[in-house]
């Protein structure tokens, strides 16, 4: 059907107007993104599926995921037949998902925290920054206050606009 | 197949939940930061200045600082007052989530609780609160 339309791995992204407002909005929760999701589907009754191809994919602290895309109605069916199509050619059994929710939510987080460790590793913590502009009482409180490094203090502080609650918000989320 | 349930997943009431929490974790930081530092030595942002005197302009009532010590909440919600708030809140759309739903204190003398919180935006708060720690009426929050 229509995902067909667009070729694998096109990077289509169109956004209507509104949805950049919900992107933003959502941005501002502090939640992290899940790398490497490829497909998201929705199954209603009747064997329905909305499928969305290449989705962002975002998890919050409570495990509510949030995911961007547009969705495409599916025919279960034809795409049942298309992979057994192709696992015929590959000479490979069709094999039942193992997969329940608990393992899913594990994948997910496994993928967020490898993420989240990514980011950590690019920041070093003795890392010189630049505090020119800024009250070094506030740095220290935020250091004091989440734990975190100096500069990712300083870093804080200059995204939010010297704004400490923002900021503490941000590093201790 | 996976036995996750795509008819009986709910997300829509939780990503509402989502802001009630950021509501809350911004409260309970901001009531921690003033328990550590004297209001009259904190500041919110670095626009605090703008906000201040765009706040005495528009509203010149607060050049008393005690005007901001109780707020009325239907003063401020009815239909003259939405007017001025919208007009001033619109002047700081360069502020990060500068209309984003705050939760704020009518009185600055007493702490959050059922009967002393109404909802605010952002730059509303901003404002009301630099008041409040300029003229010290937050001070007593601290308990160094």
């Amino acid at each position: 059907m229509s995902a067909e339309q667009i070729p694998q791995g096109a990077e289509v992204s169109i956004f209507s107007k509104n949805e950049k407002k919900a992107r933003a909005a959502i941005a501002k929760l502090n939640l992290k993104p899940v790398k490497g999701i490829t497909r998201v589907t929705f199954k209603k009754k009747g064997n329905q599926i909305y499928a969305i191809e290449n989705p962002d994919v975002y998890k919050s602290a409570a495990g509510t995921f949030i995911v961007f895309g547009e969705a495409k109605l599916e025919d279960f069916a034809q795409r049942l037949q298309q992979a057994q199509a192709q696992a015929q050619a590959q000479g490979i059994n069709p094999v039942e998902g193992t997969h329940d929710q608990s393992s899913i939510q594990a994948d997910f987080q496994a993928a967020a925290n490898a993420n989240a460790a990514k980011i950590q590793e690019e920041e070093d913590p003795n890392e010189v920054v630049d505090e020119s502009g800024l009250k070094p009482e506030d740095i220290e409180l935020i250091v004091e206050q989440t734990g975190a490094s100096r500069a990712k203090a300083v870093k804080a502080l200059r995204a939010h606009d010297s704004d400490l609650v923002n900021a503490i918000m941000e590093l201790s989320s | 197949m996976a036995k996750f349930n795509a008819e009986e997943a709910e997300n829509f009431e939780d990503i509402e939940k989502q802001f009630a929490v950021k509501a809350v974790h911004q409260m309970e930081t901001y009531w921690k930061l003033l328990s550590l530092i004297k209001g009259s030595k904190l500041t919110l942002t670095k626009y605090d200045d703008e906000i201040y005197d765009t706040l005495l302009a528009d509203f010149p009532e607060f050049k008393d600082s005690q005007v901001a010590a109780v707020l009325n909440e239907d003063d401020m919600k009815s239909k003259e007052g939405k007017e001025r708030w919208r007009n001033f809140c619109e002047k700081f759309k360069h502020i990060e989530d500068y209309n984003f739903g705050t939760l704020l204190r009518t009185h600055s003398n007493e702490e959050y609780g059922e009967h002393n919180t109404m909802f605010s935006l952002r730059i509303q708060f901003y404002a009301i609160e630099i008041v409040r720690n300029r003229s010290g009426q937050n001070d007593w929050i601290c308990k160094k």
